[in-house]
């Protein structure tokens, strides 16, 4: 097990600094020149210029500049933004509360509604609760997130006025209410697929000639449907969950400019528009540095669960 | 002659994609204490849908079930699913086909059968650990100690099949079921299984229905047999009456298809025709269609199960055959007495007001 769980981590390395070589000179290739970003275009002279790429990193040659990259976020430092000219930590630190919260909520909604109505669509199969649960999640995950958040928006503006449509609160409590609508429109995808996923996994798992067993011990139908299939049910439910929660910052983006959010969604979003550099640079590894750990704890989980991977 | 399971007039209709299939047609079928009892027909028959009935293993929405099935006197089919669920597994226990798939792929085999004890007799897990280990050892799993915490996929079918046997009689039952618990299995394997069964069932005194296609089971293992045929039962009796005396041309068939050892190269008899489609309800008696001997009342009666112990002349090979049953001279009317009972128009007893 502890060797299985060394191999991941090693593998998650290997491929962490695999991609990082790649956002690096993908960024690079671009034909933008960085100076003229730094500058915004406007002209600089040649003392300025050369001020400018020591100041940015800019005056060595790529695989040092990629070193210096690297070995500079080991120490917490990851380059300067040209739009804003200030450290990227410090932008991020700032912005990124607001997405945290907003992953957060969507997530709650995510392992708190969908998984539970899905076991549940399941357990009552054929029900008007699986019926309408199944109509629901087919027309959710249909809709974009953007069209559900404007939808969302007019609902809520114009209907039935009791969550704030756009703008955050100044603390995580404020923050709540603020962040309830976009966190929906961010989760209402992810959730109505993960309720499909968990219902057909677990109508999967009750069918199973095991749960004739089970039953046939004496055991009652929760033990029956939370103990003995639910596990089983587990590790496809789980592999999902994860991926789709590790695609909430992506999608974050988008919902972030439809509700007017300052996070890191719509951070990712300027910066490309202004190619700063710097900045998508960190943000694109940090999303795939959340997506390859959100990866590896479902890989433990796996082990955990299933004695077939634990014990080989 | 105490009955421990008597199931009277059950019909089991079954709604699938297809229509609504009368998979069991007013079986009516006892069950003696301490007996092991065959069930055997081709497949489609009922069988299974019998034995789920029994456990109350069916799906409620979509399955309907009339009749009475009486276990030590009580009617299972009028309590409450939670009445039920103190009798499975603790009064009656099943074992299924498919070993390989009938255990939690996630928990390993010992804490299987530990969950039996914790789950009836509210054993803590020590106790209920100590119990699962000494039932390894009594189905012939060794080591106990090691064996008990490997996972199903790190057995073979037959030493799964010993698991859920031990499963099956942890709390020691009244009756069990198992439903062709050798099917899956490699031939040896198979006889190892049945001799464990017969086995535990001599130092339980349990009874045993075992759910069979195949004569030759029920002639190593069963003191009872009853023949299914398209939902319902056309003979039942005791193994050797069955044996020497049966009746009803499909369990003759049935019996003449054993494959004889020592007799290489002898044609297998195989019945001719297939089992009907259960969608439709019959008037006449459902072999019908493949019976040498049905005769115009056939077709438009149902032959109940009576007693009967021959066939009607000319058919008189049966008599030539065998010796007469428990010593009663030929002919004679003792099938009440041994219980022998059949459903077909050709039986020379209890028929007068017909003959
Ligand atoms: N869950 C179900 N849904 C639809 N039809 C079913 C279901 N279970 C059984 N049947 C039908 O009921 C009939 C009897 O089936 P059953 O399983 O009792 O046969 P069996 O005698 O056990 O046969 P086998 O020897 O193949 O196991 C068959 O026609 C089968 O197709
Ligand atoms: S009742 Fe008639 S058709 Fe049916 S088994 Fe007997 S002889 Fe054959
Ligand atoms: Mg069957």
């Amino acid at each position: 097990m502890g060797k299985y769980i060394l191999k991941r981590t090693l593998q998650m390395l290997f491929t962490i600094a695999v991609v990082s070589v790649l956002i690096f000179s993908v960024v690079r290739i671009t034909p933008t020149d960085p100076i003229t970003s730094i500058t915004r275009g406007k002209p600089a002279s040649e003392e300025t210029i050369a001020a400018l790429k020591k100041e940015y990193n800019l005056d060595q040659s790529m695989p040092v500049q990629y070193i210096n990259w690297v070995s500079d976020m080991f120490h917490g430092d990851f380059g300067k933004s040209y739009q804003y000219r200030e450290s990227v930590a410090s932008i991020i630190a700032v912005r990124m509360m607001t997405t945290l919260q907003l992953m957060l909520q969507s997530a709650v909604l995510i392992v708190f509604i969908a998984i539970p109505f899905g076991m549940l669509s399941a357990s009552k199969m054929n029900s008007l609760l699986d019926q309408t649960a199944t109509v629901t999640s087919l027309v959710l995950v249909s809709s974009p997130s953007f069209f559900t958040g404007i939808l969302l928006m007019l609902l809520f503006t114009m209907v039935w006025p009791v969550f704030p449509t756009f703008g955050t609160g100044t603390d995580f409590i404020s923050n709540i209410r603020y962040l309830a609508l976009p966190s929906i429109a961010l989760a209402a995808v992810h959730m109505a697929l993960i309720m499909r996923i968990t219902r057909s996994n677990m109508v999967e798992q009750l069918s199973a000639n095991y749960i004739q067993t089970a039953t046939a011990k004496g055991l009652s139908r929760p033990e029956v449907v939370y103990k003995h299939a639910l596990k089983n049910a587990a590790i496809p439910i789980l592999t999902v969950t994860s991926l789709e929660l590790s695609g909430l910052l992506g999608g974050s983006v988008m919902v972030e400019k439809v509700f007017s959010l300052n996070g890191i969604g719509s951070l990712l979003a300027d910066s490309i528009n202004k190619s700063d550099y710097p900045v998508i640079q960190s943000l694109t590894l940090l999303m795939v540095i959340i997506f390859l750990l959100c990866n590896l704890i479902v890989d433990i989980l796996y082990a955990v669960l299933d004695p077939r991977i634990r014990l080989k | 002659m105490s009955q421990l399971l008597e199931i009277k007039n059950l019909s089991v209709d079954i709604m699938s994609t297809r229509g609504l299939i009368h998979a069991v047609r007013q079986v009516n079928l006892d069950i003696e204490q301490g007996i092991i009892h065959g069930i055997v027909g081709e497949s489609g028959c009922g069988k299974s849908v019998t034995a789920k009935s029994v456990m109350r293993l069916h799906h409620p929405r979509t399955v309907r079930i009339r009749g009475e099935i009486k276990f030590n006197g009580v009617d299972l089919l009028s309590l409450s699913e939670r009445e039920m669920q103190r009798i499975r597994g603790r009064e009656i226990s099943m074992i299924f086909q498919d070993p390989m798939s009938a255990l939690n792929p996630l928990f390993c085999v010992g804490d299987q059968i530990a969950e039996v004890f914790m789950h009836h007799f509210k054993d803590s897990r020590a106790a209920a650990k100590k119990k699962a280990l000494e039932l390894l050892e009594q189905v012939g799993i060794h080591p106990a100690q090691t064996r008990y915490q490997q996972y199903p996929f790190e057995f073979s079918g037959g030493m799964l099949q010993r698991v859920v046997i031990a499963i099956a009689v942890a709390a020691k039952p009244k009756l069990i079921i198992a439903d062709e618990p050798t099917t899956a299995l490699d031939v040896t394997i198979q006889a190892q299984v049945l001799e464990l069964l017969k086995q535990l069932q001599k130092e339980l005194n349990v009874s045993i229905m075992i759910i069979t296609h195949n004569f030759g089971i029920v002639a190593e293992l069963c003191d009872h047999v009853s023949v299914m045929y398209a939902g319902t039962v056309l003979e039942t009796g005791r193994k050797r009456d069955m044996f020497r005396h049966a009746v009803n041309p499909y369990s003759r068939a049935l019996i003449e298809s054993i494959p004889k050892t020592g007799h290489a190269g002898q044609r297998l008899t195989t019945i001719p025709g297939t089992p009907p489609e259960l969608f439709d309800l019959v008037d006449g008696c459902p072999f019908a269609p493949r019976c040498d001997f049905a005769s115009d009342i056939c077709w438009r009666e149902k032959p109940l199960l009576a007693p009967c112990a021959g066939m009607q002349a000319p058919q008189g090979r049966l008599e030539a055959e065998g010796e007469s049953p428990s010593g009663l001279p030929e002919g004679a009317h003792s099938a009440v007495e041994i219980g022998h009972l059949a459903a077909c128009h050709n039986c020379c007893c209890g028929k007068e007001a017909q003959g």
